[in-house]
């Protein structure tokens, strides 16, 4: 797949990526039909975060269509338009059940 | 007669001798309770959302905390406020320290570190039912730097004793 990628402070390319898998069961595969620049990209973009490498995919708020589900999905199918929330929440521990998803 | 000078440089003397003995005793945790002769590492330990019941059902240590064996101690509690149960475990040997302690958590074969990885895992596997994989992720062209070398060490290790 394409993928925009960070090659360096304020440079990026569009490369060709390996195609991603499933690997939980509760993953999903998008094909992303859109997606947006969030301020936090800024610092990414930037060169602010320590850990980010060139070839990073970036982009992490967006929307598309469900290609592939893991064995344990069970609100989606393939062919879904999703939405997708930037915060990853496991809905099981203390905070995700008290609604602070994002603790 | 000392100088103030050298009163002043001494008291501070005094004070980092207490503040690092302090530190290893509260990293060394209470390893040498009255009675019990037996080295211990310090307790480390979950809050997990469910029952004690739940996490230690009849008393068996979940996995993967139980692959350790005699090699640790475990312990529950109710958690304070209603957070569920703490799980703790401490390893029955004395905390790594000194030189030994950076090499072996460099190495990625530290104790520590498993005993860490296990009670986060114990706790994913009690609340999610699974634990969660992130790589590999696909990424573009990468170029070898120092730097990157540096980030990928790290994130070897990291597994151990925190995430990156």
């Amino acid at each position: 797949v394409k993928a925009l990628c960070w090659a360096g402070v304020n440079e990026t390319s569009v490369e060709t990526v390996d195609d991603p898998k499933i690997l939980n069961d509760h993953d999903i595969i998008l094909r992303v039909k859109l997606s947006t620049t969030c301020g936090s990209d800024l610092h990414l973009l930037g060169g602010y975060i320590p850990t980010m490498r060139a070839g990073d995919v970036l982009g992490h708020e967006f929307m598309g269509e469900v290609v592939e589900v893991g064995p344990a999905v069970r609100n989606h199918q393939v062919g879904d338009r999703v939405v997708v929330c930037s915060f990853v929440a496991c809905g099981q521990c203390w905070y995700c059940q008290n609604q602070l998803f994002s603790l | 007669v000392s100088s103030p000078v050298s009163r002043v440089t001494q008291a501070g003397v005094n004070a980092a001798g207490h503040l690092a003995r302090e530190i290893q005793r509260r990293l060394g945790g209470d390893a040498t309770q009255a009675g019990d002769t037996e080295p211990r590492s310090r307790w480390r330990s979950v809050t997990i959302n469910r029952s004690a019941e739940e996490v230690m059902p009849a008393g068996r240590v979940p996995e993967p905390l139980a692959a350790l064996g005699d090699r640790i101690e475990v312990r529950v509690r109710t958690a304070p406020g209603g957070k569920g149960t703490e799980l703790a475990a401490r390893l029955r040997q004395s905390e790594p320290a000194g030189l030994g302690s950076v090499s072996s958590r460099v190495s990625g074969d530290d104790p520590r570190q498993k005993v860490r990885s296990a009670l986060r895992e114990a706790k994913q596997l009690i609340e999610v039912g699974e634990v969660l994989r992130v790589d590999p992720v696909p990424h573009g062209t990468r170029t070898a730097t120092p730097t990157g070398k540096l980030v990928e060490v790290a994130t070897r290790r990291a597994g151990g004793e925190g995430l990156l």
